[in-house]
């Protein structure tokens, strides 16, 4: 941000952004150090869950984020960090029991990489200078104020634990659904290699054979796919 | 039958992604309020939107 402390940086960076619009690659709006992997394909999704209908409406908080359920999107990767823009109105419908379709309750399977826990009350971390304005005139002095608030470090440190937080909990989504796509393409895999070989089992003893067979590899050992 | 059964579990999940997300916004807002971030007690929606924005900026400006 203070580049222009710093003609060199300055230089440097003016030349990294040179460098970027020379190139034609699809991909190039990204940034290098991006902290999220390449986007993956879309091709890579199911055909069949590609065709799925959004369950999310209209207004949601949803349709103001890049990656995730707008109505008109598809899922797609999260590719570029920003705080969901909230609105409360219906952030309050959704905390009644309106989403009655839903019959079983929603239990996210445990991650590779540990889930941060919730933030628990008792562990809140006062600042000394945490200040009671928050109200401004104008736009201008509000943001002179967080300039202000953002040369002391615990705030700085507080707000972008805010966004990893975010970003952790948009990756665990995105693979948690991924994965349930994968389990299905594998199952139907498994049907078509079945039925090609004229076999009149159901599905229910499809996903019985893929137990063992995923039981077998755990035991060979097996990680070569 | 397949098909069936992933469209029903993709929209359980997309629902409970629904809650989950309302709960990272609301802790969003609270830990915005208990650091004096402008514009997070108010109903001035526009501003709000100005000062994620200037942050997120304020965010990357420092990660790099």
């Amino acid at each position: 941000m203070n580049t222009g402390a710093d003609p060199s940086k300055a230089l440097a960076s003016l030349l990294a952004i040179l460098a970027q619009s020379t190139q034609s690659s699809p991909t190039s709006h990204l940034q290098p150090n991006s902290i999220y992997p390449p986007p993956r394909p879309h091709h890579s999704v199911s055909p069949n869950a590609q065709h799925i209908e959004p369950v999310f409406i209209e207004g949601d908080v949803f349709e103001t984020t890049q990656w995730i359920g707008v109505p008109t999107t598809p899922w797609s990767e999260p590719r570029k960090w920003q705080f969901p823009k909230l609105d409360l109105d219906v952030l309050a419908r959704r905390q009644l029991p309106s989403v009655s379709k839903v019959t079983t309750p929603i239990v996210f399977e445990k991650r590779k990489r540990s889930v941060s826990p919730p933030r628990q009350e008792g562990s809140r971390i006062v600042s000394p200078v945490v200040a009671a304005k928050t109200t401004f005139s104008c736009y201008s002095l509000a943001v002179k104020y967080v300039v202000q608030r953002s040369e002391d470090g615990e705030f700085m440190e507080a707000v972008t634990r805010v966004q990893r937080r975010q970003n952790e909990t948009e990756t665990d989504l995105w693979d948690e659904r991924q994965r349930i796509i994968r389990s299905f393409e594998t199952k139907r895999k498994m049907n078509q290699v079945l039925q090609s070989l004229g076999s009149q089992l159901k599905n229910d003893k499809v996903v019985l054979l893929l137990s063992v067979f995923v039981l077998m590899k755990g035991v060979g050992g097996g990680g070569d796919g | 039958m397949l098909e069936e059964e992933e469209t029903a579990e993709l929209r359980r999940f997309d629902e409970g992604v629904v809650v989950k997300w309302g709960e990272l916004v609301r802790e969003q807002e609270d830990e915005m309020k208990r650091l004096g971030v402008p514009y997070f007690d108010a109903e001035d929606r526009e501003s709000k939107g100005k000062m994620l924005a200037f942050l997120e900026d304020l965010i990357s400006a420092g990660n790099e």
